[in-house]
């Protein structure tokens, strides 16, 4: 179980936190309806442990209203990133909190209504003038109601109140891309109302969340400032002895390692079901362990109590190899950084070694206990995402279809026939309130391919997408093995008659290689000759991660000129031949 | 006893230990304000598994205080 240290600790660390050694910094404005004091030094400790530097705006608490409405307030002159706007019952429920009785049914339902308004009157105005991001908490339901046990017999009761007001925040932040729920409800439920509300505290001094639990609130806020910086983690690595099921299977055997049959085995199924779980939301599941193959791949093919299976598992290293070496070859094959894996196994020793030799790697202690297991990983503030797309839903099963190419790879004559085997089917696809979220996405966090690396919220797509000088499009890769998903995407300006600038041009790095950026490139070249365009120009952007595709436009027959790439649409435009390209209108 | 009680001071206070003594509060100590009293007085009673009434807390002006207090409640 999560265990935090004191505030006084986040307090007095906070004073020796210095933003500007940290490359990556977040601005962080946090409002309140009662005291918040102390949340502002923990996040500041916080984000010093991930190396990031973050500096906060704290609200006059109870200024909530001010600070969104008036446009010259201090929240608009700070410029956050991200706003944390944290609520209470009381304070939405007012006197009907204690009172309930005092009002009809119908006037209470009036009442929760104008608190919505009010509260969808902030976020509109906040979202027109503002382009950070908005978590706001729901509320949390009462312990206790006025009404008694009738409470849950009456029409509409202190907690239906409660309750309606909740699930309209819920529609309410749907209607736009930048505001987020955070479950201050779940908060509660997870530590109890009698620890985390002291009247005490709140007497003294109108603290709602009692002091100990403030770093506990700061824990979970963090998840969304990791997602936000696109620190979250993608990957799990995962030992298999003691750590997937009790006891060793090369020396206990099939029969006597403990998975599911005793407590100690039913421990493992439940931390592998919540794994799975975690896999089902995109999290690609890999295995490092020093291991006879053929002992391990029994268990995981065929033993009763099994809840991960072969086709969860992206990338296998079962062998006596040391585990560093295999879990940079499992990012290597993986592609993806070391900086985005959480490295799980029971053993101190192997985690001492990781921690020291990648430190990179996130490798949080695993307790003694395995009936901890399944806790400690739900604790994890690494692996949210504010947006999942179908591409996230679908991404062990890409992996896992990745593992079945290699072996094509490996077993075709060569790279041409490969390719030809592959089948790849490429269908471009123009920009709408489908493919939209996931362009976004990759704009954000496509390093390696990406010729401009320019960074574009859902919110900018939209206006490209509006504005009749853009052409924005995104490319779906499937093959005989299965689906990739959209995985590349471009943006075209048409800067006039007969020139146009490619702004974007970007390919997940898992399909790099397969002829695909070439065919894409090729659509646009086309599309652009088909409207009387004689220029395509293009720029690469140098950065520290895009080398892979730094000779892309001189490799696809463009001339130099200055500081850009220049193709004349005169010359011959060629589609790769494996590849059968569509467009989807 | 006092030592334990005056490392948690100590510590939420931000100075060395030696600094600590029964006369520490809001005279001598600049962190001792309103709010890292109540910071103070979480963890003191979290180490002394002990709960204040309100009416206790508020007479707690310096480390005597809370000497006094955790006396009363037999926990030193």
């Amino acid at each position: 179980m999560l265990k935090e240290k004191k505030l006084s600790h986040y307090i007095n660390n906070a004073k020796s936190v210095t933003i500007e050694s940290y490359e990556k910094k977040i601005r962080i404005a946090i409002l309140s309806s009662f005291t918040m004091n102390g949340l502002d030094d923990t996040l500041r400790v916080k984000c010093s442990e991930i190396n990031v530097g973050c500096m906060i705006y704290l609200a006059d608490y109870k200024q909530y209203n001010q600070e969104f409405l008036n446009p010259q307030s201090g929240l608009y002159k700070f410029n956050p990133d991200v706003v944390f706007f944290i609520l209470d019952n009381r304070t939405i429920l007012g006197e009907p909190y204690h009172l309930p009785h005092s009002l009809s049914d119908e006037n209470k339902r009036n009442f929760i209504h104008s608190k919505l308004e009010e509260i969808n009157n902030i976020i509109k105005i906040f979202t027109s003038s503002s382009k950070s991001k908005l978590v706001i908490s729901n509320i949390q339901i009462p312990n206790y109601s006025p009404y008694g046990i009738h409470e849950m017999h009456t029409d509409y009761g202190l907690f239906e109140m409660t309750n309606d007001f909740n699930s309209n925040m819920k529609t309410i932040s749907k209607k736009s891309d930048s505001v987020f729920i955070y479950d201050l409800n779940g908060f509660f439920n997870r530590f109890g109302e009698r620890n985390v509300f002291d009247y005490r505290q709140f007497f003294y001094g109108d603290i709602k969340i009692s002091l100990d639990y403030i770093p506990y609130l700061a824990h979970d806020l963090m998840g969304y400032i990791k997602t936000i910086l696109g620190l979250n983690k993608k990957c799990i690595v995962l030992d298999l002895d003691n750590t997937l099921w009790g006891g060793i299977i090369g020396e206990d055997g099939f029969e006597r390692i403990r998975l599911g049959q005793d407590p100690i085995g039913k421990a493992y199924v439940e931390f592998q079901y919540v794994l799975l779980g975690l896999h089902q939301r995109g999290i690609i599941l890999a295995i490092n362990s020093k291991n006879n193959l053929e002992d391990a791949m029994k268990v995981i093919k065929e033993h009763p109590n099994m809840i991960l299976r072969e086709q969860n598992f992206s990338s296998l290293r079962i062998n006596w190899n040391d585990k560093v070496t295999n879990l940079k070859e499992i990012a290597g094959e993986l592609n993806i950084g070391l900086d985005s894996i959480v490295f799980l196994d029971d053993d101190p020793v192997n985690r001492e070694l990781i921690k020291t030799m990648i430190p990179e790697v996130l490798t949080p202690d695993l307790p003694n206990d395995s009936s901890t297991y399944a806790e400690t990983v739900m604790d994890m503030n690494d692996f949210n995402l504010l947006k999942i797309t179908d591409e996230d839903l679908k991404r062990g099963a890409m992996y896992y279809q990745n593992q079945q190419r290699q072996i094509l790879a490996d077993t075709a004559k060569n790279l041409d026939d490969f390719l030809n085997q592959l089948n790849i089917k490429l269908t471009i696809k123009t920009a709408n309130d489908y493919t939209i979220p996931r362009i976004s996405q990759l704009t954000l966090k496509t390093n390696q391919f990406n010729l401009t690396t320019k960074r574009y919220q859902e919110e900018e797509i939209k206006k490209f997408v509006l504005d009749p000088n853009y052409l924005v499009g995104c490319a779906q890769v499937e093959d005989k093995f299965g689906d990739n998903g959209i995985t590349g995407v471009f943006i075209v300006k048409k800067e006039n008659k007969s020139e146009w600038l490619i702004d974007t041009f970007l390919l997940s790095c898992r399909i790099i290689g397969r002829g695909v950026e070439s065919a894409i490139l090729s659509y646009i070249l086309k599309n652009a000759k088909d409207n009387g365009i004689v220029k395509v120009k293009g720029e690469f952007i140098s950065t520290k991660k895009n080398k892979p595709c730094e000779s892309f436009f001189l490799d696809s027959g463009f001339q130099k000129e200055g500081t850009q790439w220049v193709y004349d649409t005169n010359n011959t435009i060629r589609m790769p031949k494996h590849i059968a390209c569509s467009v989807e209108k | 006893m006092s030592e334990k009680l005056y490392q948690i001071v100590a510590s939420v206070m931000n100075v060395h230990v030696s600094q600590i003594n029964d006369d520490s509060g809001a005279e001598n100590l600049e962190s001792w304000d309103s709010f890292n009293v109540y910071v103070l007085l979480d963890e003191i009673e979290s180490a002394f598994d002990v709960k204040f009434d309100l009416a206790e807390t508020l007479e707690i002006n310096k480390v005597n205080d809370l000497k006094r207090l955790l006396k009363k409640h037999q926990k030193i």
